[in-house]
C-alpha cells in the first residue's frame, strides 16, 4: 500500500513537472516585443530567441521548425539584427535578395535603419527558405514593420 | 610515474577550468518590477541588478576598447509595450593588461527600465524577460562571455 502511495505521488510530481516544462516552452514561442537600448522589434509567434553566451548579433530569433531534405540543417526562417559602424544607407530602406548557401536558396529580407546621431546602422536581416514563404509571410511583415529605433 | 603525471595533468586542467567557470558564474543577475504590481494603462518601473563580486568587474555597455565585449541587455515581453532603459555610466579604470583605461561596471550595478501596461481588462499578470550578456574580468584576465536570462513578473491591478 505504501509503495502504491509513493508511486502515485511520484507520478503526480512527474506530471506536474512535465506540464510546467511544456508551458514554459510554449511561452518561449509566443509573440513578444524585444527591446534593447537602441531598437525594438516584435518577435512573431513560432519563433524563439536563443540564450547563447557568445553572439555577434544584437538580436536573433529562429523558427521552431527546421527545413527538410537537403536543407535540413537550416531553420525554415530566422532573423538577426547587427549593428554596423557608420551610415550604410542614408534613409531607412527595405529590400529583398536571394543567396545560395550549401546549395540551398535562401531569400533575404533586409531593413536598414540609419542613426546619424550615433553614426551607426541597425540592420535587420530575415532569412527564409522560399518553400515556407506562405507560412512565415505574416511574421516577416511583422518583424519588418515593427523594427524601429527607440 | 607516467600514469601519475597524466592524472595530475587531468586534475589541473579540470580544476582550473572549473575554477574559472565558477568564478565567472558568481555574477548574479536579479531584478524586480516596482511594488510587484502595476496598474492598467499606466507606466510601470523595474530594475535589473548585476551583483559583481569584489575581485571581478564586467565591461560596461561602452567599454572604450573594441576588443572588450560590452554588457548588453535585451528586454522582451508579450504583454507590456514601450520598454525603455538606459545603461548606467561605468567607471574608467586602468588595468595591467590594457594600455588605456576601460569603462567597467563593478559592485552592484542597477539598470532601471520603464514600460507601458496596456488598458486590457483581461490582463492579470505581466512578464518581462531579461537577457543580460557580459564579459567578466579580473585585473589580470578576462573570462569567456556569459549570458543570463531571468523573468520578472507583476500582478496587474
Amino acid at each position: 500500500m505504501e509503495i502504491l502511495i509513493i508511486g502515485v505521488i511520484l507520478v503526480a510530481l512527474m506530471a506536474y513537472a512535465s506540464t510546467k516544462i511544456k508551458n514554459a516552452a510554449k511561452l518561449a514561442y509566443e509573440q513578444e516585443t524585444f527591446t534593447n537600448e537602441h531598437f525594438t522589434i516584435i518577435k512573431p509567434e513560432q519563433f524563439i530567441i536563443p540564450v547563447k553566451a557568445a553572439s555577434e548579433f544584437d538580436f536573433e530569433c529562429y523558427s521552431k521548425d527546421f527545413a527538410e531534405d537537403e536543407a535540413e540543417k537550416f531553420n525554415q526562417c530566422w532573423a538577426v539584427v547587427r549593428v554596423r559602424d557608420g551610415i550604410i544607407k542614408e534613409e531607412t530602406e527595405t529590400f529583398e535578395s536571394d543567396k545560395i548557401e550549401d546549395g540551398v536558396t535562401i531569400k533575404t529580407f533586409c531593413k536598414v535603419l540609419p542613426d546619424n546621431h550615433l553614426n551607426k546602422s541597425f540592420e535587420l536581416e530575415i532569412f527564409l527558405l522560399p518553400e515556407y514563404q506562405e507560412k512565415y509571410s505574416e511574421g516577416i511583415d511583422l518583424m519588418l514593420k515593427s523594427f524601429a529605433l527607440q | 610515474m607516467k600514469k601519475n603525471a597524466v592524472k595530475l595533468f587531468f586534475f589541473l586542467v579540470v580544476g582550473t577550468a572549473g575554477a574559472l567557470s565558477a568564478n565567472a558564474q558568481t555574477i548574479s543577475v536579479t531584478g524586480s518590477i516596482q511594488k510587484s504590481s502595476v496598474k492598467r494603462g499606466t507606466t510601470g518601473k523595474g530594475s535589473l541588478v548585476l551583483s559583481i563580486p569584489a575581485e571581478l568587474h564586467i565591461n560596461s555597455s561602452k567599454p572604450t576598447s573594441e576588443y572588450m565585449i560590452p554588457t548588453k541587455v535585451g528586454l522582451s515581453s508579450r504583454e507590456v509595450k514601450n520598454i525603455k532603459f538606459r545603461y548606467p555610466k561605468g567607471k574608467d579604470i586602468k588595468f595591467d593588461f590594457s594600455e588605456e583605461a576601460i569603462n567597467v561596471y563593478d559592485g552592484k550595478t542597477v539598470i532601471k527600465f520603464s514600460f507601458t501596461v496596456p488598458q486590457a481588462p483581461k490582463l492579470k499578470t505581466v512578464r518581462i524577460r531579461a537577457l543580460v550578456s557580459y564579459q567578466a574580468c579580473t585585473n589580470e584576465l578576462c573570462y569567456p562571455p556569459q549570458k543570463k536570462e531571468i523573468f520578472l513578473t507583476a500582478k496587474v491591478l
